[in-house]
This record gives C-alpha cells, structure tokens and sequence, in this order.
C-alpha cells in the first residue's frame, strides 16, 4: 500500500504542476490577442457627441443644459443653422431674448405610462417627459432573429424588455437564465427591404427609454399620467471648433478627440452649409501614367490613399480639374472632401476652403471611440477573448460533463458512441496490422535473404504518408463494391499499413534473439524446425512482440483516426475533431484531444495487461 | 613504486597494520529481515603483505573487501586504512580495486580505460599517456592500446583492470576473484603476473578467492571465513618462500599447506550452527 | 552446371508470351516493328544461356537481362499503343513481361546465399537484391497501370509521376523548404534539446522520475489527429503550430530515452567510479554520458521518422496557407491530381530517408564501439 503511494504522489503533483502551468500558459498564449483587442479602435465602443438639446422646456426664455457651457465654445443652433436671436449664457443657463420655436408633438400613453404611441416616425429627436429631457438607451443581443430563434444573450438579466413595439412580459412572453433571454414565441424575421432596425431584435432598455417601433416609446419605468412629447424642433448647444476664424485658416480642432474615421453620420458645418463627410472620386480611372483627373466639383481637398495632398506642391488645380505632379498608381485612391481628417486622435480637421472671417465653424454631431469593448486591462481582456487560444484548464473539466450529454445516447454525435466507434476501428486494424507484421516477420526470419532484400524498403515504406492516399484507395474500394459507410475496411487498410512497421521489426527481432544454448537444447532433442519455432522462438520473442504492439496500438489509433477524418463518414472521434476544427470550441478541443489521448493510453495498457496474463514469466526490471 | 623489504619467510615486517579490521559488523536490511554479512570480524594487515580471504559463497569476504573500500559501510565495528576511516582513504585514492569482471568502459580505447583513473585525477595528459604506456607494458598488452575492449579476451580485458587499478600506484590492491571467469592456465599465467607485479612494486594486496591453491600459492597469509553468519575463523601464515614459482606448487610444502587450510575450511563448516 | 529453374520458368514464360496476344487484336507480337521483337527474342535466348551458369557474374548479367527484357517488352507494349493498336494487355505482354521478372528473381536468390565476406561478395549479396526491388517495383507499376489501361485519375503512372517531378521540382523544393527547414528541422532540433535537458533533470531525482516518467510514456500514445487541432488553435495556422507539433513528437520519445540511458548502468561501473572517489560531475561525463548515447540515438532515428510525418499529417489537420508538402498532398489528392500527390510523396520520402540516414551516420560516428554495430 505504501508503495502504490509512494509511486502515485509524484504523478499526483506533476500532473498539478502541469495543471496549475496550463494558467500562466494560457495567459501567454492569450496575450497577444487580448492586447489586440484592447488597442485596436474597431474594437472600442463608440460614442455619439451631438449639439444638446435642453434639459428643460418649460420655461418660455430660459434653457437650462445641465453642463457648464463655454460661451466661446459654443454656440445655439436650430435645426442645420445657428440661432439668429440674441441670447446671453450664463453658467449651464441660456436666456433668449424672445420666444424660441418649439414644436412638441404629444404622444399616446397606450398603458399605464410605461408605452406611448406616436404618429411622427422615429427620429434623433429628443423627447420630454413633463417637459424634461429623457435620455435614450438600450442594449442589443449579439443574434438576430430568423423566425426561429428564442434565445438572445445579454449582459444582464434584470430589466424591461421590449419587441417590436411591445413591453415584453416575464413568465407570459419570455423567461430569463444566466445571461440568455429565452422567448416563448420566435422572433420574427425581419423582411423588409430596408436594413434591419435595431428593435427587430428584443431590447433590453438601459436608458430612460427606448424606440420599440418607428412609433413607439417604451420607457423603463411606468410614469403614470406623465405627459411625453417628442420635440420635432428645438434650439440646440453645439460645440464650436477651435481654430482662427480669418479666412485663411483652415485648420479646425474639434473637442474630443479620437475620431471615428468612418464616421459616416458626421455633421461639421459653417454657419448653415453642411460639409459632408464622404468623397468624391474623379471621372478618370488611374492607370498609372495619367496625371490629371476631373472631379464633380471644384475646390475640396483631395486625399491620396486618405492623406491630405498640397496644393501647389503635390498638384495644380484649374476648377474642377485636377493636375497631379506624379502619375497616380492603379491601387492608390484620389478622394476629392469638403474636408480632410489630419489627425484623428487629436480631432482635427484641414477645410477645403478657409472659413470668412465671423463665420461660425460648429459640429452638429461626430462619433468618437469611447473605450475597449472587452475591458479596461489586457487581463479583463483576455477573460472576455470569445475563443481562447488556449482553454484555461478548470473549463475542459467543467465544459466535460455538457460536452459528453449533448447528443442523447442513440445519436451518431454521442462522445461515448463515438469513441466506441473509433475504438473499433482500433482494434481491427491493430489486429490486423498485426498479423501481417508477424506474418512478414516470420517470413524475414525464415528466409534471411528475403529480409536483406526487403527491410530496408520496409523502412522506408514509413516515410511515406499514406493518409494522403486515403481519397484514392476510397474510390479503388468504391470501385469494387465496397462503400466505406459501412465498411471498415479503409480503417482496417489505413492503421494497418501503420502499426504493420513496429510489429514486423520488433517480431523478427524477438524471433531472432534466442539463446544459442535454448537452440542447442532442441538439437539434442532432435525437434523438427517447426517445434523450434513454436516451443523456443515464439516464447523468447513474446516481449519483444508486445513491446512492439505497443508501439503498434498507438500507429492503430492514430491511422483509426485519420480514416475517420477523410472518408465521409460521420461517424468516430476522427469525425468529432474534424467538426469542432471547422467550428468549435477549443475547450470542446481539447476535451477530444485528451479523450483520444486516454484511449491510446488504454489501448497501450491493455496490451500490457495482455502481456502479463499471456506471458506471465517476463521479468521487467 | 614501493619496494619493500621481505624476509625470507615472507612473515610480514615488525611495522604499524597498514589496515586494521577491528570487531566489524555488516548487515543487510531485507524483506525476510536482515541478513548478518559479517559477524565479530577481527584483521590486521602488514605493510607489502599479500593476503587471501578464502572461504565459501557467503562467508562475507566480498563484503569485507567492499567494506575495507568503502564501497559499503559497517554496521558497527570500525576499519582503518592507513591510519585514516575508509571514506578517506578512499577520497586520497589510497587503494585501488578490481572486481570480478573486467567492467571496462565500451566506449574508451584499452589504453584510455587505464587512463580512467589519471583523468579522474587531473593528472596532465603527457604524464598520464606516458603512465598508462608503462603499465600496459607492465600486463604486456602494449600492442593493443588502440583496441576497443570487446576485441580483447577475457584474460586480457582482466589484465587490462589490472592495469587500470595500478595505474596511479596506489599503495593498497584489493582484488575481488579476479581470475574467476578464467580458464585454469591462463589463471596460472595469470597469477604468475600478478606475482610479478607485487614483488615489483611492493603494493600490499588483499585478494578474495574460493581457489585454495590460488590462495597458498600467492600469499603471505590466508584468512579463512565461514558462511552463516558470515566470520573470521582462522588466520593461516604462509611459510612458502619467495620468490615463487612453478615448482613451488608442486612441493611438498606447499601440499601440507593447501590440506591445512582445507581442514580449516572443513572445520569451519562444522562449526557452522 | 546447375540449372537456375526459376530462371528457366522465367525463360518458358516469356517464349509463350512472344507467341500469345499483345494487345486486342493482334495475334501475337509478330505484327509489331521488326526492332522490337528481335531483341525481346535475343534476350530471352540469354536468359536460357545465363541460366545455365553458376558463378557469380552470371546472375548479375541475368539479373541486368531480365530487367531489360521486362523494359524492353514495356516499351514495345507502348509504342503499340502510340502506333494505333488500343485497348488492354493480351496475356502475351504479361507472360513476356512476367517471365523478365522471373528471370530477375531467380538471379535474386542464387545472389542472395552467397558465400564470403570479401567487398565484392558483400556487394552482391547485401547491396544489390535491396538495389534491384525499386526498380522491379516500378516496372511492374507501369505495367499495371499501362496495360491494364487505368486511367491517371484513377492511379498515376510511372511516367506521369516522373513527368510532374521534373517539370516542377522547383515548387517541390519550395514546399519541403517550408515544411522541412522551418517546420521540421527546427521542432526536431527544439524537442531533441528540451529532451536532452528534461531528461537529465529527471534522471537525477527520483521524485520526478516516478512523476513524469508515466506522463511520457503515456503521452507518446498521443494521437497527432487529437494534438495538431489543439496546437492549431493555441499557435495559430501559420508554421509555428506545425514546428510545436515536431517539437512534442520528438521530445518525448527522446526524454524517456535519456532516462533510461542515465540509469541503465552496470552497478559495478558505478562502484568503479565510486572507487575513484570520482565527483559527480566526472561520473556525469564519464560513465553516464557516454553510457546514454545509444540510448539518445535510438531515440533521435525514431523521431526523425515520426517527425517528419507527423508534420505533414499536421498540414493536412490544420488548414493554413496552401504551401508545404502536407498541404501539396491534400489538395492535389483532392483535386484528383494523383500524379502530383505521388510525386509530393516520393519527395517527402526521400527527405525521410536522407534524414533518417544522416542520423544513422551520426550514430555511426559517435557511437561506433556499441554491441550493435558488432557483426553477429
């Protein structure tokens, strides 16, 4: 007993060495991923900086905005224009000097003042609840609806759910676990031409409210008897842009920096002209000689492969054409903006034309990353990695047990069938890699000239991958008749030409390693050769013969295995592994791999344990 | 190389043991429990003596002679080696040991496998070829330096350890049945050789044997053992003179000699209880 | 003058050839060019005069004839079929055929049980009946695959295999250099030193001896279909998890090895160097060292045959960018290109057998005084 245990603690401790290693390891391995996602832009979450709105409407004259407003950092704007009228600010407070045109549009409460209907469409316009600012929020799952889908993931669980325009009910329309909203009903399928709309998908309202339909404000928590209105217009506080307003300067820094390049709802304007932010190519393709290009328009800044050139010393310009000093290559792009992004961490913006002086420069509303999506360290990052490169150890055993009952027991899919299968396929072609490795093994021995011609062929014959065959001698076996869906024959085929190598050598060097003395015995008993070879040469080669088949288990697994990867059947672990490289998991990886691992291992044990119930005799030091 | 002096008789000079056994105890631990080796053993050994320890399988003379190596260690009792605990003297390279068989390294040419124990000892390599050279001119296998052992037969790869274990002149030879393995006349060359050597060098050798004329004819004293337990159970001097030869193992003498220790062997195994 | 008789029958099949059918519809060779049958008729009268003789040189020069006549009979065969005359073999070709391998075989065993240890002796008996099968094997393939008219989708000929070799062996050599150079060689040389390291710190403690040993023994039943999607999906597809794939396959079978050379040592050695009171460094470099390395050589010819199929395998399993030999063979055998599948493979196992043979050699060099290389 004290043996058993003096044996098994050491592997008991480095198999918890190697485990607790799988944690630095997987970190490591990790790393560069998670890195990547924290640092790389398209991975942040994006925030909206639009002109506000005021917090508060009741008031005829005065509007209050909840932040501190910079006089010269701003300025009142309505709808694409700056506010004519005068008006004085004062801390977060505007007073205009007459009325401001506000149009509100009610809405109907269509409940207990938790859903309200209105006949306008949905818009960026603000709404007010007795006459203060709501703000708007919502989160959205990762899947869409296709008509059949009940499940949605979201980070939280608690909270209002909307669909379609519809305040979704706990225990009658959905019910929650962990983490996965699961609806009693489908949601259905978006079939419009139009893109789908967020609230296709159930919403989980995180703001004050949310858009439910193109008509519908859910807000998240029932304001009986309140009065909702959407503000179809409305003075806004938009920011200013930084920069010399002389009628030269072009340059203009906006507020918040690390723009959104692609930004394509960007609003930058002066005074009341909009600039749009996307551009304009020339009529002219590049072709790698010509120089000059007509564009739509004169004026603009062009940009080569998004770098604003100069004019005069990258080009000329005569209206709307355009002379380029250097021919333009075929891969470059030559974009034609009413405005060039020069530094988009810093915010700033190179104008096509210089503002005239007195002119107002303002942003109507940009986007800008607000911060990794995934977490605020590279740690939190790689927790959040969707795929792990490599699995931190506790998942393979707790992602076991779901792993092995997810196909029933009668399907195909099942671990347990799967690895029955394989472990089939095993046995058959160790068995018969087997009998041709003695087969031949016996013929070298008896006919030694037979070896010296073959052996060093044999050898080679090791190196050459036969998996690659496994399509041809599929269709050479189709040809007679014999379909691999139910046959195992290419397993027999493949794991035999595998394990057939270790087996032959391993036997003819047993049958051959006999005591010249044991020989001499049986000559003086005057046995004929075939009593040599069965009462003297069988025994002494016994353990060479399981050591090889030993050898040969692990080449049988492994040609089991690759059959089972290239013909179509769909049945084994080869089969499992192939899948899940094609989609899966790598936890569902690695829980193959040791299972695949733990059959070779069994397999090599139970010819250990062959070999001491057969030759029980054989001493091992 | 020591030379001493040797009377006639070959009765060893009035001097301090070079080795002295003194009440040495060796047990085994074992499954059965433990096995006694070495029971109440009692040894002194002159300086230049040739001593056999002689008796039957068991009697524990290996394991006295492993023990005087240090290459195990008593149970109780205590053992010096000239003056000094056989750890140290085995640390100064006082002694040097052939065993039964040849153990040569496969991988070493002859004359590098009597090397061994010079490189072991930092000794500079001009000095140490030079030293290997002169002994395996010494056992007379000078032609086959450059040979890999397995190419050399059992006598001569015995010759060879031989060699090897004089190669650092050591002043203590402890020899473990080294002509066991060997054919009866190369044995007797063999021990001719051996003779040779000792009185060429004066080394002071114990040489464990199961062979009573092995034993008479190259010893100055012979220790007979018993087995079970595993002691000490007669000291015989041997009065054959030196230098000897052929003839000596045909007198009558050395006759008289071999049936002495024979019946002390014979008495021995009676008293066994 | 002892009569040859497998030679004989040889010489008996290939006269019945020469009278049977060649192809469909012909009766027999005598409609084909005077410049093929008129050699095939010589040689099979010095099949029947060579095999009359015993010495030594007259089963080389029978073995060299019933080669030729086995090609010669081929080549008619083919110009045949160039000349208009469709279809299968008649059993004419086979026998011809046939009877040329017969004679070679025949001159195979007389050469194969000579007597004597002179070079020249040796040469014949060692070296040339291992020499000759290749060649047999390929004239039989064309054969088949000519005569039985199987088409290239189907099984690839000698000839067309030949053909893809020498018009792209420059993309062949691209792809070992990819695989081998950069996948193989350097996992090989990673998981050998990891082994070699591994294996002396486990050697010296007992503790990790009884800890990890059963790890190793255990591990190196691991399936490369399990481990390359795993190291796919920890390295990425590039070569990186190819090479982590040749370093694990090598590393074990060389630790276990290492061990073993360690420890496996004859007591009374060890006693030697305790009687020298040598340190342990010295018994280090002396006796275990020394002792190991037909043990680490064991080991490095066994990876170096696994690792290099091991890795292909690897290409096929992990899908990754479509160069290197691996993926060669999957897409080539995908697309039906047998051709150039076989082409890759004889490629691949040429590598093999150069690697594995310029370990033996190292072996050879360093390891020369072992029992293994003493003839019995």
């Amino acid at each position: 007993m004290r043996r058993l245990l003096e044996n098994t603690f050491p592997l008991l401790v480095v198999l918890g060495a190697v485990f607790l290693l799988g944690y630095p390891f997987s970190y490591l391995m990790g790393y560069p991923l998670a890195q990547n996602n924290l640092e790389d832009r398209n991975r942040w979450s994006q925030q909206i900086v639009e002109a506000l709105p005021p917090l508060d409407i009741g008031a005829p004259a005065a509007l209050r905005f909840g932040t501190p407003l910079e006089p010269d950092g701003g300025l009142l704007v309505l709808g694409n224009a700056p506010y004519a009228a005068e008006y004085a600010v004062q801390a977060d407070a505007i007073t205009l000097a007459g009325a401001y045109p506000l149009v509100l549009d009610p809405f109907t409460a269509l409940d207990e003042g938790q859903t309200f209907r209105t006949d306008q469409v949905a818009s960026e316009s603000p709404v007010y609840l007795d006459k203060r600012l709501l703000k708007p929020g919502y989160e959205k799952p990762l899947e869409k609806p296709d008509g059949q889908r009940v499940g949605f993931s979201f980070s939280a669980t608690d909270g209002v759910f909307v669909l379609r325009g519809r305040l979704l009910v706990q225990g009658v329309d959905y019910e929650v676990q962990e983490g996965v909203l699961t609806l009693k009903e489908p949601a259905p399928l978006w079939l419009a031409l139009r893109p789908e709309a967020d609230w296709a998908r159930p919403l989980r309202i995180t703001g004050d409210y949310a858009w439910a339909d193109d008509h519908t404000v859910i807000l998240q928590q029932p304001k009986p008897g309140a009065r909702l209105e959407l503000a179809e217009t409305v003075v806004r506080w938009a920011e200013r842009l930084a920069g010399g307003v002389d009628g030269i300067n072009r340059t203009f820094t906006l507020v918040h920096g690390k723009l959104v390049p692609s930004d394509a709802q960007r609003q930058i304007l002066v005074n009341d002209q909009l600039l749009r932010a996307d551009g304009r190519r020339a009529l002219e393709r590049a072709d790698g000689v010509r120089r000059q290009f007509t564009f739509p328009e004169p004026g603009g800044v062009l940009l080569l492969d998004g770098k604003a050139l100069e004019l005069g010393r990258d080009y000329e310009q005569a209206g709307a054409t355009v002379t380029l000093n250097e021919p333009l290559s075929r891969r470059s792009q030559l974009l034609q903006q009413d405005y060039a992004i020069l530094d988009a961490d810093a915010g700033q913006l190179l104008l096509a034309q210089a503002p005239a002086p007195g002119s107002a420069v303002w942003a109507r509303r940009y986007a800008v990353y607000d911060k990794p999506k995934c977490g605020a360290t590279v740690f939190e990052c790689f927790l959040s990695l969707p795929q792990h490169p490599v699995p931190l150890p506790h998942w393979i055993f707790t992602k076991a047990p779901s792993f092995v009952t997810r196909f029933e027991w009668a399907s195909d899919r099942n671990v347990l069938r799967e690895v029955w299968y394989t472990a089939r396929g095993t046995l058959v072609a160790l068995l018969s890699g087997g009998a041709v490795g003695l087969f031949l093994a016996g013929l070298f021995v008896l006919i030694r000239p037979l070896e010296r011609a073959m052996l060093p062929w044999v050898i080679a014959s090791q190196t050459v991958p036969i998996i690659a065959l496994v399509p041809m001698l599929v269709l050479i076996l189709a040809n007679f008749g014999i379909r691999i869906q139910t046959s195992i024959l290419p397993t027999a085929i493949i794991g035999g030409y595998l394990s057939f190598f270790p087996i032959t050598i391993g036997a003819a060097k047993g049958l051959r390693s006999v005591e010249p003395l044991a020989l001499d015995l049986m000559h003086s008993y005057a046995a004929s050769p075939w009593q040599v070879f069965f009462k003297v040469r069988v025994y002494s080669a016994l353990p060479f013969i399981f050591a090889s088949f030993k050898v040969g288990a692990a080449a049988s697994l492994v040609g089991a295995l690759i059959s089972e990867t290239e013909t179509s059947n769909a049945k084994g672990l080869g089969f499992a592994i192939l899948g899940q490289v094609q989609a899966g998991n790598v936890a569902d990886l690695w829980i193959l791999f040791f299972i695949s691992s733990l059959l070779g291992i069994l397999f090599v044990s139970a010819v250990g344990w062959a070999e001491r119930l057969l030759a029980p005799w054989v001493r091992k030091i | 190389m020591n030379k001493r002096p040797l009377d006639e008789q070959g009765a060893p000079a009035p001097a301090a043991p070079i080795i002295s056994v003194r009440n040495v105890n060796k047990s085994f631990l074992s499954k059965g429990g433990d096995i006694v080796a070495l029971q109440g053993a009692n040894l002194e050994v002159a300086d230049g003596e040739f001593v056999s320890l002689i008796g039957p399988s068991g009697c524990g003379k290996t394991t006295l002679l492993r023990l005087i190596a240090d290459l195990d260690q008593v149970t109780s009792g205590q053992i010096l080696v000239k003056g000094k605990t056989p750890e140290k003297a085995r640390l100064d390279r006082d002694y040097g040991y052939v065993f039964q068989a040849p153990v040569l390294y496969e991988w070493r040419t002859v004359k590098r496998n009597v090397e061994l124990p010079l490189e072991l000892m930092n000794v500079p390599k001009a000095r140490r070829q030079h030293l290997a050279g002169q002994l395996l001119e010494l056992v007379g296998l000078e032609r086959f330096a450059k040979h890999y052992p397995w190419q050399l037969s059992g006598g001569m790869q015995q010759r060879v350890s031989i060699a090897r274990a004089l190669s650092f002149s050591p002043s203590i030879l402890l020899m473990d049945e080294p002509f066991g393995a060997l054919d009866e006349i190369t044995r007797e060359q063999m021990q001719m050789e051996l003779l040779r050597l000792w009185r060429d060098t004066g080394t002071t050798t114990i040489f464990v044997t199961h062979s009573i004329p092995e034993a008479v004819f190259l010893s100055t004293r012979v220790v007979v053992m018993s087995a079970r337990p595993g002691r000490i159970t007669d000291i015989i001097p041997l009065d054959l003179p030196q230098p000897r030869t052929v003839e000596t193992r045909e007198s009558a003498r050395f006759f008289e000699l071999a049936t002495r220790v024979r019946e002390a062997l014979r008495r021995s195994e009676k008293d066994a209880p | 003058m002892k009569l040859n008789v497998v030679a004989l029958l040889g010489v008996l099949l290939g006269l019945a050839g020469m009278l049977g059918p060649w192809s469909s519809g012909t009766l027999g060779l005598n409609e084909a060019a005077a410049w093929e049958w008129v050699p095939l008729w010589a040689l099979i009268a010095l099949w029947l005069l060579a095999s009359f003789f015993k010495r030594p040189w007259a089963h080389v020069l029978s073995l060299t004839l019933g080669l030729a006549g086995s090609l010669v009979a081929l080549l008619a065969f083919k110009s045949m079929l160039a000349a208009g005359h469709a279809g299968p073999a008649g059993w004419g070709f086979w026998c011809t055929f046939g009877g040329g391998l017969v004679v070679t075989v025949g001159a195979l065993t007389k050469l194969s049980v000579l007597q004597g240890t002179d070079r020249v002796t040796r040469l014949l008996r060692d070296f040339l009946p291992p020499a000759t099968v290749p060649f047999m094997l390929f004239l039989a393939w064309e054969a088949v695959t000519e005569g039985m008219r199987i088409p290239m989708a189907f099984f690839p000929r000698v000839s067309d295999v030949y053909q893809v070799l020498i018009s792209s062996y420059d993309v062949l050599i691209a792809d070992s250099a990819r695989t081998v150079f950069k996948q193989v060689l350097s996992g090989y040389v990673i998981g050998v030193s990891a082994g070699v390291f591994v294996g002396l710190v486990v050697a010296f403690s007992l503790f990790l001896r009884r800890g990890f040993l059963p790890l190793a023994t255990a591990f190196s039943a691991i399936p490369i279909v399990g481990l390359a999607p795993v190291l796919g999906r920890a390295f990425g597809v590039d070569w990186e998890s190819k090479a982590a794939v040749a370093v694990i396959v090598s590393f074990f079978p060389v630790v276990i090895n290492v061990v073993q050379g360690l420890i496996t040592i004859d007591p009374l050695k060890l006693d030697l160097m305790r009687s020298y009171a040598a340190g342990r460094k010295h018994v280090l470099f002396k006796l275990r060292l020394p002792n190991a390395l037909p043990y680490l050589f064991n080991a490095l010819k066994i990876a170096s045959i696994i690792v290099l199929i091991s890795v292909i395998v690897s290409e096929f399993l992990i899908p990754g960018p479509p160069q290197g030999l691996g993926q060669r063979i999957s897409l080539s055998a995908r697309s039906g290109r047998y051709d150039v599948t076989f082409a890759t493979i004889a490629f691949a196992s040429a590598i093999g057998i150069v690697f594995y043979n310029v370990i033996a050699l190292l072996e050879r060099l360093l390891t020369s005084w072992h029992s293994s290389f003493r003839q019995k």
